[in-house]
């Protein structure tokens, strides 16, 4: 059922999890009009110098962007970096705000999902 | 060929567009679906009377602080400005209508030329502006792709070439034929590229279901079962 290529990561899982949302998922990121408008409405993008990787648009693009036009098909290795990005650059406090009206937080929100159906969870430091 | 251009592919052009957004609101309709709200569970204590609730005002300033114009008002006006103006500016453009009249018989409104040029000269200006961001600012930077400097192009070609048409800086004839081209291509890339936020804009906010949402808010992207 695993895929062996990538390391035990069920890249047709992820499919079939990209798959489901499709419409929301494919209009979302071909809305994004790359503005960085988003920037400023993320604390901790605010907290941390204003370092772009702290940035919505920047997260999405890197973590479900990434998942979707890779079409699931990632290794651990990614999935590690995309843990990072959803897990540690997002606290999901919703508050990031899209002029464009896409749902940034349901975004993030959903690529959780699929980093837990790969059993990739935020884990505490102790 | 300059008759090619202002005549049928002109047409061709203009099917495309208006055909293309038709397109997209039915795709919009299609890809979502009503929001069922959860049922409520009625709640069994009162509040109690001295709770002190924000006021409207209050609660209406927070609300407005989380979005652009509250976080970044500058940023928020310009582009605000340059949305209306790149509308306004070609539909009100009397050479425009005046080709209208010539095809149809009936010439729509005007503004006078000297109000337009100074609009095609504003929109140059926010392109220079635009460009720089995303060639300067790290945040910007950090998320362009190549596919946003071509739909710069596409987008600010038709104004480029237009105010240089106008003012016969160079070949009048060779920049009209420009002109008309790259109008051409932006209308038919309005429905097919990122640019279809000029549909997308008023369908996400009116009718998705947010806490942002100008409208009723009413619609979810819908999910489909494998």
């Amino acid at each position: 059922m695993f895929d062996k290529k990538n390391n035990g990561i069920d890249s047709q899982q992820i499919k079939a999890v990209l798959k489901k949302n499709k419409a929301k998922i494919k209009k979302s990121l071909s809305l994004c009009a790359h503005c960085s408008m988003c920037a400023e409405s993320c604390f901790l993008f605010m907290n941390h110098d204003q370092d772009p990787k702290y940035m919505p648009s920047h997260k999405i693009m890197n973590s479900l962007g990434y998942l979707y036009k890779k079409k699931g098909k990632v290794n651990e290795e990614e999935m590690e970096s995309i843990k990072d990005i959803v897990w540690n650059r997002c606290v999901l406090c919703t508050r990031c705000y899209c002029p464009l009206g896409i749902d940034i937080p349901d975004l993030i929100s959903l690529t959780r999902k699929i980093c837990r159906s790969q059993g990739i969870y935020f884990t505490y430091d102790n | 060929m300059y008759e090619f251009v202002r005549g049928p592919l002109a047409l061709v052009a203009f099917c495309i567009f208006f055909l293309g957004i038709c397109y997209q609101i039915f795709l919009f309709f299609s890809l979502t679906k009503k929001w069922q709200p959860s049922v409520r569970i009625p709640m069994t204590e009162k509040a109690p009377k001295n709770q002190i609730e924000p006021s409207r005002e209050v609660r209406k300033k927070a609300r407005r602080k989380g979005t652009v114009l509250g976080m970044n008002p500058g940023m928020a006006v310009m582009t605000t400005i340059f949305h209306i103006l790149l509308i306004i500016c070609p539909i009100f453009l009397l050479a425009h209508n005046i080709l209208i009249e010539d095809s149809w018989g009936f010439q729509p409104p005007s503004l006078p030329e000297s109000i337009t040029d100074i609009m095609t000269f504003i929109i140059m200006a926010f392109g220079i502006f635009f460009l720089s961001r995303r060639l300067f600012v790290p945040r910007v930077r950090a998320i362009t792709s190549v596919s946003d400097y071509v739909l710069f192009i596409v987008v600010f070609a038709p104004f480029v070439t237009g105010f240089l048409a106008y003012h016969q800086f160079s070949d009048y004839k060779t920049m009209l034929i420009l002109h008309i081209l790259s109008g051409e291509l932006m209308l038919v890339c309005i429905p097919f590229t990122r640019l279809v936020h000029m549909v997308y804009f008023f369908l996400n906010r009116i009718f998705i279901k947010s806490e942002y949402s100008f409208g009723p808010g009413k619609r979810i992207w819908k999910e489909v079962e494998a």
